[in-house]
């Protein structure tokens, strides 16, 4: 393991593929700062950019973009009070105070170090619990994984708390969607109504960069309208962390770091709940800590958990090929389309694919740091890009991204319809990514289902006689108990 | 208001679905276990069910935003434009469509809005067709 890990940094070190490393951990920053522009949104318009590239290089700089934009979201969270991406809304709590009292430069290098702290922790648990993993998944079979699509469905339904009802619907939508095109097993056309572009029914990249891009675009016009232009007027107190201040935040990071990685490896979970999940715990554990008033466990509390979720995400992605998350969902995809299939055999089969993955992850949390400090100076004018600009250039982001996968216009129109599905969904406060997660979860739950029933001949004896589907379906069970009983 | 529509259309849409696959023609197919029917029927079920309890749920729709005609000239520019894109090529009706993306704004000077629709697309032009070798629809134009 230790052979293919370096192996794997040779890799990621080799200038070109270093290059996009860092390439995509200063874009995902960018993106991630900006307003309006979330972690998801940044992979997926970018993801056409990969395509061109080797299945390493593309996976590399994906990994960066992550990485990157979610560390960015928490950028304009301190200087603005408006959270760059959802994750790091809780952010806002403690560092735009703390920016208030005239400390940016402390506000924002405690972020950074607490993010690179909090990638960095969850890629130990990547590297080191993933092949354990993959080795116990070699003895899956179907109904194992039916199980297991089933479990990562109901922790879409019970993460989505705030509204438990509109998740499931957007849940089911997904696997409605997902049924569209050939059936994966009797090669049976359905719901193609004879249009050729159906047959192998919505590509999820389109849909996604649908949901997740466009949908937000036209969001983000009506409040642009009345929206005046942004200026921070900041002055800046260049002081940063200091070494004390580090060594009394060190037990929170380390803490929300694990707590991040454990919540990013559940499937459907990412780092908006992290970030919360996060802060919470700091204020139970952090009694004499004022909250709220700048304080720095506040920053940094949230900002390890939600780096964390981005090494624990990919732990069932590449293991299992079940995603943790919305932007896990869009590699997911972009590992597709260069032809490789996450799960248990992408570990034998293709090691330097997943190696460099890793040692790219622990190359960008590391460069996040470097990159991250070394930018403070300039993030108030990366805030100030005028919106405007962004509007168009995201539209035309989107459109040559879901033309580009399969030269096809069929899917710039399903990223046009997705993206007014998913701007009506917003207007009904309905989550979209429980959609994406479900239209990767459905075809596995579909087809493992029937394969298994197909495996017993017809009898559903599966479902209690083997024991790794037993414990799956008595979890999916808990989690949905566990979200009913929350919901009272 | 929105919320109740929502709701009345996934029910419709759902028993198109499951009606849809009810006249699956499952002849030369033969037994396969599960058939291609029996999943989009669950599915559709449950979604009748659940649009159900939405439509009788509280209603939380956003406040009508008043600035939403500008969303739907968005929309409008932007199905014109996929349509327009085969038939005009990619470069021209990209530069077309970012215009009047950017002239919905007041905010930028008409030099802004000229530079930029024709630098970016023209950017993302060269880099698709001569660096990721994406050959982008032709029309009459390219």
């Amino acid at each position: 393991m230790v052979q293919h890990l370096l192996d794997g940094l040779l890799t990621a070190l080799q200038l070109g593929n270093f290059i996009y490393l860092i390439l995509g951990v200063t874009g995902g920053i960018i993106i991630g700062a900006l307003p309006g522009l979330t972690a998801t949104m940044g992979v997926a318009i970018l993801l056409p950019f990969t395509f061109g590239m080797d299945a390493v290089t593309g996976l590399i700089m994906l990994v960066g973009i992550y990485v990157g934009a979610i560390y960015g979201g928490s950028i304009s969270a301190i200087l603005l009070n408006t959270p760059g991406t959802p994750a790091s809304a809780a952010t806002c709590f403690d560092g735009y105070p703390l920016v208030k009292q005239g400390h940016p430069a402390k506000a924002l290098s405690v972020s950074t170090i607490a993010s690179a702290c909090g990638g960095l922790i969850s890629c130990i648990a990547l590297v080191t619990i993933s092949p354990f993993l993959a080795k116990f998944a070699l003895r899956f079979s179907a109904p194992e994984y039916f199980a297991l699509a089933l479990f990562g469905l109901t922790i879409i339904a019970s993460i989505s708390a705030e509204n438990f009802l509109k998740g499931i619907i957007a849940g089911v939508i997904g696997l409605l969607i997902s049924t569209f095109g050939m059936d994966y097993i009797t090669s049976y056309p359905r719901f193609t109504f004879d249009v050729v572009d159906l047959l192998n029914g919505f590509s999820v990249i389109p849909v996604l960069i649908g949901l997740f891009a466009v949908s937000e675009v036209f969001n983000q016009i009506e409040l642009l309208i009345d929206e005046k232009e942004i200026k921070t007027n900041i002055t800046m107190d260049k002081s940063y962390m200091n070494l004390k201040e580090l060594k009394h935040c060190l037990p929170t990071i380390i803490k929300s770091g694990v707590i991040g990685t454990f919540i990013g490896s559940i499937p459907g979970a990412g780092a908006d709940i992290a970030a919360f999940v996060c802060y919470n715990e700091a204020k139970r554990s952090n009694k004499d800590e004022k909250f709220g008033k700048g304080s720095l466990i506040g920053i940094s509390a949230p900002e390890a958990g939600n780096n964390g979720v981005t090494g624990g995400a990919l732990v069932p992605l590449l293991t299992l090929g079940v995603p943790g998350d919305a932007v896990a969902a869009v590699l997911l995809g972009a590992l597709i389309i260069q032809g490789l299939t996450p799960g248990p055999l992408l570990f034998e089969q293709n090691p330097e694919i997943v190696y460099g993955l890793f040692s790219s992850m622990i190359l960008g949390n590391i460069l996040l740091l470097i990159i991250g400090l070394a930018g403070i100076k300039f993030y108030s004018r990366i805030v100030e890009i005028p919106k405007t600009l962004m509007i168009p250039s995201i539209l035309m982001l989107s459109t040559i991204g879901s033309y580009s996968m399969n030269n096809s216009l069929f899917d710039v129109g399903v990223t046009f319809a997705f993206g007014i599905i998913g701007y009506i969904m917003g207007k009904i406060k309905m989550p979209s990514s429980p959609i994406v997660l479900s239209v990767i979860l459905g075809p596995m739950l579909e087809t493992n289902l029937r394969k298994a029933v197909l495996m017993y001949e017809g009898s559903y004896s599966f479902l209690w006689t083997r024991p790794i589907t037993i414990v799956f379906l008595i979890l999916s069970l808990l989690s949905v108990y566990s979200a009913l009983r929350k919901k009272k | 208001m929105l919320e109740k529509i929502f709701s009345v259309i996934l029910c419709i849409i759902s028993a198109i679905i499951i009606y849809s696959a009810n006249n699956f023609d499952m002849s030369y197919i033969g037994d396969s276990g599960l058939g291609p029917d029996f999943f989009p029927k669950i599915v559709g079920f449950i979604l009748i069910i659940l649009s159900i309890f939405l439509f009788f749920s509280k209603d939380k729709t956003i406040q009508e935003n008043k600035n939403i005609k500008y969303t739907l000239a968005t929309i409008f520019i932007f199905a014109i434009y996929i349509f327009i894109i085969g038939k005009l090529g990619y470069l021209i009706s990209t530069v077309l469509f970012s215009f009047s993306i950017m002239s919905l704004f007041k905010k930028n000077s008409i030099l802004l809005k000229i530079i930029y629709s024709i630098l970016f697309p023209l950017g993302l032009y060269l880099l698709f067709t001569y660096i990721f070798k994406v050959s982008l629809p032709t029309g009459i134009f390219i």
